[in-house]
């Protein structure tokens, strides 16, 4: 699932007044659905997995390379504590670099400027 | 201690929960909905080092109460309370912005000794004209309601291991010692996201050595890491086994009663074939029979309470989908709806006690019953009961209701 945004097949009012208050947000002109309030963003995956009948997956962006991918490829899965949540981590590919660190600490620094989040 | 000595300067050198570190900023600089704001999430995250980090990059002076302090209202008062509303003589003479009131580990703050703290600090929010910054590990805590309703919320999680690994490799790496990227990697799993014990495992494997082999980690197991609500209900429902039902709601947060509660509330939830729901109910009938022989004294059943719990929540693990769970358990929410009411009843009872010399007890169980019917049939005597009972114009209106 999009973790930008998403579609879902019609809920009916109460299930989409449960939704937009648990932190959803529904954005009219596209007609998507995206997550607004990240606190709640396992009640949310829950509630959505709850409704379509099947377990859902966020796909989890490389902080160094920005490529996406999913949980289930990470070695770590099984051991991971926060697994598919939040949308952030590092890929297979990037996590074998030396000098992982350096570089992901230039890339939040960047990030933040891009971001106008300059310190 | 490693643990200091590489403590974040910097943002950015603050490994994981990006979304939460983007947020926090923004509240810092421009984005206050609220005149605090509360991180929460299991300990070793960084949500402390963040605060300290943030107020380095953005030239803020943290004046920090942490769990070590005494926290009650009156220190509260003493030490934040000029802090919060008065502007430091820093800012004129240093190139500081201003001041962050830090109270850290908030959901520490309980019992005689800290007696009045969260309403003093509940106070602090409303009258501050500085940031507060809040930290927590668990915020279902009902003393906590009406700090994390006066603050802004941002939730941290576990952080992810090939970042620990890659914090790992740069302590080695600055220290001047070599190690195997299998053993960094055992150690960042052990420590199941948690940063501050995984550099503290670190350092103590290095102790005497120059070179970290897979081998000197093999002794190093997963930490039982407390699992706070949502958490415990979702595991514990998908377990496959009553034994790792059972080592999930071990190292759980929550009590047993509330375990007991919330169990209770979310099996038909998970169990949608009436033949599992009713034997799980069942194992579950049990466990709140042992509850019961408990009491206060008999401990040494609890053991059994946890097994049937376990049991209960794994009667057919094959048939697990995932559910929206049900908490706090419906009990509480009963509970906070009839208070009101429980109150005025409370204090009928009280007045019957007084005048016909009686537990309060016995007054609700054979009197209040009696007093509901004749105020139903008979007005004229219902009058001069309530004027014997001196009952007032709430508790007349209770006992109608009832009737």
């Amino acid at each position: 699932m999009n973790k930008d945004g998403f579609k879902l097949p019609y809920l009916g009012r109460s299930k989409f007044i449960e939704l937009m208050k648990m932190g959803l947000e529904f954005e009219r002109g596209r007609n998507i659905f995206y997550i607004r309030d990240l606190n709640r963003a396992e009640e949310i995956k829950d509630s959505l997995s709850e409704i379509l009948n099947q377990e859902i997956a966020f796909p989890q962006t490389c902080l160094i390379c920005g490529k996406e991918f999913l949980c289930l490829e990470c070695k770590y899965y099984e051991t991971c504590s926060s697994r598919d949540l939040p949308f952030h981590c590092v890929c297979k590919k990037c996590s074998t670099q030396s000098d992982l660190y350096k570089r992901y600490v230039k890339k939040t620094k960047d990030e933040q400027i891009r971001t106008d989040l300059k310190l | 201690m490693w643990v200091e000595k590489y403590r974040p300067e910097t943002v950015a050198e603050v490994i994981g929960n990006e979304e939460a570190k983007a947020t926090f900023v923004n509240w810092l600089k421009k984005g206050r909905k609220k005149r605090a704001v509360l991180l929460y999430g299991p300990a070793g995250v960084g949500k402390t080092a963040l605060v300290h980090a943030a107020a380095h990059d953005l030239n803020y002076k943290v004046i920090e109460m942490n769990a070590s302090d005494t926290r009650t209202g009156k220190a509260i008062m003493e030490i934040a309370g000029p802090a919060a509303s008065l502007t430091s003589l820093d800012e004129f003479s240093l190139d500081i912005k201003g001041s962050i009131l830090l109270f850290d580990e908030v959901d520490g703050i309980f019992g005689r000794e800290d007696r009045g703290g969260v309403g003093a600090i509940v106070k602090i929010i409303k009258e501050s004209q500085t940031p507060i910054v809040l930290t927590a590990n668990n915020i279902s805590i009902l003393k906590l309601r009406p700090i994390t309703n006066a603050s802004d919320l941002i939730k941290f999680r576990w952080v992810r291991i090939p970042l620990i690994v890659a914090l790992l490799q740069k302590i080695c790496q600055t220290e001047k010692m070599s190690s195997e990227r299998e053993a960094l990697e055992t150690i960042a799993q052990g420590s199941q996201g948690d940063v501050r014990s995984a550099i503290n495992d670190l350092q103590t494997l290095f102790q005497g050595k120059s070179v970290l082999r897979k081998e000197d980690v093999q002794h190093i197991s997963a930490r039982n890491r407390p699992l706070d609500v949502h958490q415990t209900l979702k595991e514990v429902f998908s377990a496959v086994s009553p034994k790792e039902a059972w080592s999930i709601l071990n190292n759980s947060i929550i009590d047993y009663d509330t375990l007991l509660l919330a169990i209770h509330d979310n099996l038909p939830l998970r169990y949608r074939n009436p033949e599992n729901l009713a034997t799980a109910y069942n194992i579950l009938s049990r466990a709140d029979v042992f509850r019961g022989r408990i009491g206060t004294e008999v401990w040494r059943l609890l053991p059994y309470v946890y097994d049937l719990l376990a049991q209960s929540a794994t009667i057919a693990p094959k048939t697990f989908q995932p559910f929206k769970l049900m908490f706090p358990p419906t009990k509480f929410s009963l509970l906070k709806w009839t208070g009101r009411d429980r109150a005025i009843l409370e204090s009928i009872c009280a007045k019957i006690a007084v005048k016909c010399h009686i537990s309060k007890r016995l007054a609700n169980l054979e009197f209040i019953p009696f007093l509901r019917m004749i105020f139903k049939k008979e007005s004229d005597r219902a009058t001069k009961i309530a004027t014997w009972l001196e009952l007032d114009e709430k508790s007349l209106e209770y006992i109608r209701r009832m009737a």
